[in-house]
């Protein structure tokens, strides 16, 4: 199997925790329903939905870290009686990274790879809000190879992959989307798990694949 | 009216003295600051919000987001919008930096509009000082002969740059024009000049860059704003004026030269005030990029 591979970061990041409703906290990592869309962007698609079966893994890279700040947003609802903006406070990522792992049967593929070396985009690519705007960094193309567990994995791990039991170690758990619909309706939402430490996870079970030296779980 | 065909990015510079350019509402109204980096920020809403003014007093062009608090359907009612390219054409903002527009039955996808233009926060170029600056209210209340205390959050001093990109593509779905990317180009340096209000007196715009690229290209560079940086014999807390301080420039050129078969022109607006390094030898915009086709954009 082809897997592309690239690298983004944006000096800031928000993607929003859906059930939250008077604050905006954002996730570790971006959704697979995100880097669809980050693709999608790259490609210039105004609708991802054509990505729906295309296959994604997303390690994280940098330290996490976070910054909260304040904004002011619009009331959307009709006749409220109180004020009509809000005030609500923004957690946001500071300048995070990630590695993205991608795998597609589709005659665009080619064209991503083509996009991407040469550091194009037909849409501007951002992480989670219009103004982090993102910057990608191609990696390169390699052959995906089947890895039998146990063994340890890089990228963030859905929990339908068996997890070897070991102690003194954090493991963080995201409830998180898998797919939307094009009215971006939830279809799946999945858990995912990393080390608090960044780490690798080790696995029992689980399809595992390795692309040049990194073992990866599709989300 | 022609459309947009190419891509441009930009980097907006701009100084603020004794100013709050940002504040927090959740912190006061503190000015935006990073505790990590002592780095102080502004959101792309507050440059935004800049350019709508600006568009909205000068050449009296509707606006989307007014700035008053109104609900969208209202406003949809008040402008008479039936489906978003007449919103699109309607307001120049939409144009510019998109919108969403509530539509009865419909998704986000047909509601929310991707703007061309896009910008990251502002971040200043230095470590800044933050200060608290009291003073006595105006008025007592009631008939008590007590004022009471007015305080003030600002910044001595901030040179703050903010990236931004414009994309050709999606500029296609709002309709923009060259000519609204002119107006806003004039909104983004005059209207920074025109801020008077009490916490955004001093406001001065210093250097504007547009780099245009060549019809087709699909290349844009990506953070232009992290390869300028401040040189100053003071230290960073220090600097009150843009006399104390040189722009480097010297990695923003070597990036633009490695491009120079991407790009058509630049077009640039350069203050006076601010003198520019590239190499440690102080020269003009022109004198630096001299090998490009150049602009000045003047208003």
């Amino acid at each position: 199997m082809k897997v592309l591979v690239f690298d983004v970061s944006a000096p800031y990041a928000l993607f929003r925790r859906p059930y939250t409703t008077t604050s905006s906290y954002t996730l570790p990592f971006p959704p697979r329903t995100t880097i669809l869309g980050l693709i999608g962007c790259v490609l210039g698609y105004p609708k991802p939905s054509k990505l729906n079966n295309a296959k994604v893994a997303v390690q994280i890279k940098g330290p996490l870290r976070f910054l909260r700040t304040g904004t002011n947003f619009v009331e959307t609802k009709r006749e409220k009686k109180a004020s009509k903006r809000i005030r609500v406070s923004l957690q946001l990522l500071k300048e995070p990274s990630y590695r993205i792992f991608f795998s597609w049967d589709n005659e665009d593929f080619h064209r991503l790879k083509l996009l991407l070396e040469n550091n194009e985009t037909i849409f501007t690519p951002y992480l989670g809000v219009a103004s982090f705007i993102a910057k990608l960094d191609y990696v390169g193309e390699y052959n995906a190879v089947r890895v039998d567990p146990p063994c340890e994995v890089h990228t963030v791990v859905p929990n339908t992959v068996k997890l070897a039991p070991e102690p003194a170690h954090y493991l963080v758990f995201e409830r998180v989307t898998r797919e939307m619909d094009e009215e971006r309706n939830l279809i799946e939402a999945t858990t995912y798990i990393f080390r608090r430490d960044l780490s690798p996870v080790k696995v029992e079970g689980g399809e595992v694949w390795k692309v040049e030296g990194q073992n990866i779980v599709w989300m | 009216m022609n459309p947009v065909l190419n891509r441009s990015e930009i980097l907006f510079i701009y100084d603020v003295k004794w100013a709050n350019p940002n504040g927090d509402p959740l912190d006061e109204n503190r000015p935006r600051f990073d505790e990590e980096t002592s780095k102080l920020f502004v959101t792309d809403v507050r440059l935004k919000r800049t350019v709508r003014d600006y568009l909205a007093e000068r050449y009296n062009e509707t606006l989307w987001v007014t700035g008053e608090a109104v609900v969208p359907e209202e406003r949809m009612r008040e402008l008479d919008i039936t489906d978003v390219a007449d919103a699109c054409q309607k307001c120049i903002d939409i144009r510019l930096f998109g919108a969403v527009i509530p539509q009865a039955k419909k998704g986000a996808m047909e509601t929310s509009i991707t703007g061309p233009i896009q910008f990251r926060y502002g971040m200043s170029l230095h470590r800044v000082k933050l200060m608290t600056v009291q003073g006595t209210a105006a008025f007592a209340t009631k008939d008590s002969k007590q004022r009471s205390f007015r305080e003030d959050q600002l910044v001595p001093y901030a040179l703050v740059a903010f990236y931004g990109v414009i994309n050709q593509n999606s500029a296609r779905f709002t309709g923009l024009t060259e000519d609204d990317v002119s107006k806003f180009l004039e909104g983004v340096w005059l209207g920074t000049k025109n801020l008077i209000t009490r916490s955004k007196m001093e406001h001065n715009p210093r250097l504007l860059v547009r780099v245009i690229y060549k019809e087709g290209v699909n290349y844009h560079s990506g953070e232009l704003d992290y390869l300028v940086k401040v040189v100053s014999e003071k230290e960073d807390e220090e600097i009150r004026d843009v006399s104390e301080l040189k722009l480097d420039i010297t990695d923003l050129r070597r990036r633009l030269d490695s491009l120079k078969d991407k790009i058509e022109k630049i077009e640039y607006s350069v203050d006076d005030r601010l003198r520019l390094l590239e190499n440690g030898i102080e020269r003009s915009f022109k004198e630096i990029f001299g090998g490009f086709q150049l602009e000045k954009l003047e208003w």
